[in-house]
């Protein structure tokens, strides 16, 4: 099948993620949108089921006059901003019938299908692999994903952390629920960037 | 007839509205019928009540948000409009019916619990009932019986 490709750059969250949900519920055929960084600004993005006063810390994104806004996909709460490289695969599932329209083997297939891009930049106990539903070198995650599985077709999206601001991972609280993997680690201990792995 | 129900069941909470009694019809039989995408309807007298399968929720994985519609929404059958939308741990995924009607209680205990559409998903997990609309005498999407639905989910798991 064919695949169209949007690729965009610095497109602000709201704007892309919309654009992703059209696609997604209107648009035949599979897709995938790339958006190199998202807008000049910091973002506070939620799943669908995330409350801004458990995930965030309010006071600090309201004084700083942050963007908050929700995903129509489930996964928890990250920071975006210019670093942050979004890519969204939309598939048909008989692009893909070898992938059980299920979130644990489109999980699986994603990581396969990123491994020829990550693993020449991981090494020993630090090499590219799922970590759970996230993409990490060894124990720092480096992509954070979620998905919307629906009829016939389905979507998997992932922030990568090209380079991420210390500052910005302030306004996210630690979530009530963690990965095992992550032991309680804060943000800046749990995750690691890109450019300081890739060309 | 008119009636309003009101209150808990077994201990069950639930939001409900006026419905009617029907003596319809159907081209399905009342009963229990499965689609392809792994949701159960237990049709009784012109009421639909919707969950999805035991299938569906061990492939989801634990089962963190469930948006349910509001008593009295318009539901209409098939995939373009989904009448509720689950949420697991990475995924959402949307609910459809297969019948247009009215809906006519939602299970506030999924909401506040969501976890018992993993634990009960064809019982305590049901969804939301519906009142199935005077036109709508055949399913939007595939059904089948309980024994196609288990032949249909052995093949799957094959």
């Amino acid at each position: 099948g064919v695949l169209r490709l949007v690729r965009a750059r610095g497109l602000p969250v709201l704007r892309m993620l919309r654009l992703e949900e059209a696609l997604l519920r209107a648009a035949p055929g599979s897709w995938a949108v790339v958006n190199d960084g998202a807008g000049p600004a910091p973002c506070c993005v939620l799943g669908l089921s995330g409350k801004p006063e458990v995930m965030l810390d309010t006071e600090r994104v309201r004084r700083d006059g942050v963007a908050v806004v929700k995903r129509f996909s489930g996964g928890g709460t990250v920071v975006a901003g210019p670093d942050t490289v979004f890519c969204s695969l939309i598939l048909e599932e008989a692009a893909v019938p070898h992938v059980e329209p299920y979130p644990r083997p489109i999980m699986e297939w994603s990581g396969r299908h990123y491994a020829p891009l990550f693993a020449p930049h991981g090494a020993g106990g630090a090499g590219f692999a799922l970590a759970e539903t996230d993409y990490a070198f060894g124990p720092l995650k480096f992509g954070g994903n979620a998905q919307y599985i629906t009829r016939g077709r389905w979507l998997h999206h992932t922030s990568f952390l090209w380079d991420w601001d210390a500052r910005h991972m302030r306004y996210l609280r630690h979530p009530p629920k963690e990965p095992e993997y992550r032991r309680g680690r804060p943000h800046e201990a749990f995750l690691c960037r890109l450019r300081e792995r890739m060309p | 007839m008119h009636r309003v129900m009101w209150g808990a069941v077994m201990g069950l909470r639930y939001r409900s509205g006026p419905y009617l009694a029907s003596t319809r019809s159907y081209s399905l039989g009342d009963g229990v019928w499965f689609s392809r995408s792994h949701e159960w309807m237990k049709l009784d007298g012109g009421v639909g009540t919707v969950g999805i399968t035991d299938h569906a929720q061990n492939e989801l994985g634990e089962i963190v948000y469930v948006s349910l519609p509001e008593v009295d929404d318009a539901v209409t059958g098939g995939v373009t409009d989904a009448v509720a939308e689950i949420e697991s741990v990475k995924s959402c995924s949307p609910i459809y019916s297969p019948f247009s009607g009215a809906v006519t209680e939602v299970n506030e205990e999924v909401e506040t619990n969501p976890t018992v559409i993993n634990s009960s998903p064809m019982d305590k997990g049901w969804l939301f009932k519906f009142q199935v609309a005077e036109d709508s005498d055949e399913p939007a999407v595939e059904l089948m019986d309980e024994k196609e639905y288990n032949n249909y989910v052995e093949q799957l798991d094959s």
